[in-house]
């Protein structure tokens, strides 16, 4: 019985967030980007498959509309990689956010990622997670800045 | 996670009144909405999720709360089942440590007024610690908790199921009743048993409580005067010859009589008091038969290094 109650406690999660999905496509249209019910399905398994992977409990509704909707204006986001981009930002949020300690909050979090993603990564997820939010989480800890510029001291 | 509700329910209460499966299952969808309302307010709203540790620490919190609003009868289980603003409950549960924060402070105080004139590192430290626990202690989101550095160890330890500030009153409770019973003695007698029954009494982690009421009851059980808290060889025959051919039900019983003895010679009237001293008495037993197995009680009942 207590399974039971665990499992009908994800299902009523898992469908208030596959609504909020729903509700997003109305804004992430005017972007040329719309998620299918097949893929809405998609995101919210992962979703918790991810917080599990990373030992982590969600309340509400979840991250993956913030995660929507600040990277759907993105220029390296198109309709052919929008849902491999969007779950692999989830699994690094998680991820990430673990590794910050707490100590920054989901809309620095966010914002961090949205603003490299476009910058310096040009596009990489790969770059993002392995370099952009390793130093983003290694100088939190360790309480050091941020460094903003390129080699040149240009801003990002 | 939200399986474990031996915090909020003890067995105790479990078997009083136990729940039905359905009502179980509508007590787990409150606590985990109400775990939600709690996991925002401590983020400050800042993230959606946690780690399941954090989720953990925050449920056993919750649970410990309103395990202290039943117990203060300022609801029942009932009430839990139905009531649909947990939150609310929660603000009792809340209000009720609030005034067990104070007691536990006013105790505090009562403590460091008995302590012992006595040097011993861990008995100080602690009384520091406990000190400490009161800026420490975050009653709102980790109320189970005990963030407090306790290295003295009590002749009767506080029981495991106790949690947070109740675990700090108990602890407390049982301090000022050692205190008070050895401030029933010569501080000087005490210092010479003390170092009797351990040369680096100061320094090292012993109950301060358990020399003086051993030869206490010794001496009681002598009939000789237990202030002077002195046993002599000669004494030890007494109670060897006392013991002998006893099974242990029956040392139990004298040693239970001797401490009751103790407790009308010095005036213990506070039955936890007497309870407290019956139980260290009755702790001896299974020393005092291995003792007489090999016919040395030296290493229970001290004799004071030093003849005052």
């Amino acid at each position: 019985m207590d399974g039971d109650f665990a499992l009908a406690l994800a299902d009523m999660q898992k469908k208030q967030a596959m609504a909020e999905l729903r509700e997003c496509n109305e804004f992430t249209v005017r972007f040329g980007l719309y998620l299918t019910e097949q893929q809405i399905f998609e995101l919210t398994e992962r979703r918790f498959a991810a917080l599990k992977d990373t030992g982590r409990v969600e309340f509400g509704p979840g991250i993956l509309k913030k995660l929507l909707m600040a990277f759907c204006s993105s220029p390296y986001v198109t309709q052919e990689n929008y849902q491999d981009i969007i779950l692999e930002l989830q699994d690094s949020f998680y991820y990430f956010k673990n590794e910050s300690m707490e100590q920054i909050s989901d809309d620095e979090l966010i914002e961090f990622m949205r603003k490299r993603f476009d910058g310096v990564c040009q596009g990489s997820l790969e770059y993002l997670s392995n370099t952009s939010l390793e130093e983003l989480c290694r100088n939190t800890r360790y309480g050091y800045d941020i460094d903003e510029t390129d080699r040149y001291g240009r801003p990002f | 996670m939200a399986d474990d509700l031996s915090i909020l329910i003890p067995d105790p209460i479990a078997a009083v009144t136990p729940l039905s499966e359905e009502e179980l299952i509508l007590l787990k969808v409150k606590l985990w909405q109400l775990l939600g309302q709690m996991t925002e307010r401590y983020t400050m709203g800042d993230s959606s999720s946690v780690p399941v540790e954090t989720a953990e620490e925050l449920f056993n919190s919750v649970c410990f709360t309103l395990s202290i609003c039943l117990k203060a009868n300022v609801c029942s289980l009932n009430d839990l089942i139905n009531n649909d603003n947990l939150l609310q409950l929660l603000k009792a549960g809340q209000a009720e440590i609030e005034k067990k924060i104070a007691y536990a402070r006013s105790l505090l105080l009562k403590v460091i007024g008995t302590s012992p004139k006595v040097d011993n590192i861990s008995y100080y430290q602690t009384i520091n610690g406990i000190t400490a626990f009161f800026k420490r202690y975050d009653y709102r989101f980790m109320a189970h908790a005990i963030p407090a550095d306790i290295d003295y160890q009590l002749c009767q330890p506080v029981a495991d199921r106790f949690l947070g500030i109740e675990y700090i009153i108990d602890y407390l409770q049982r301090l000022l009743v050692e205190n008070q019973f050895i401030n029933c003695f010569d501080n000087k007698r005490v210092k010479l048993l003390l170092l009797g029954y351990c040369p680096d009494y100061q320094g090292l982690l012993i109950n301060l409580y358990d020399p003086v009421a051993t030869n206490a009851i010794g001496l009681a059980l002598c009939g000789k005067n237990i202030f002077l808290l002195d046993i002599s060889a000669a004494d030890r025959w007494t109670i060897m010859g006392i013991f002998a051919g006893l099974n242990k039900q029956d040392v139990k019983i004298k040693l239970t009589e001797a401490a009751q003895n103790v407790c009308e010679q010095i005036g213990i009237t506070n039955a936890f008091a007497q309870s407290y001293l019956q139980q260290a008495a009755i702790d001896l037993a299974p020393r005092i038969m291995t003792a007489l197995s090999v016919g040395d009680l030296s290493h229970i009942f001290i004799s004071l290094p030093i003849e005052v």
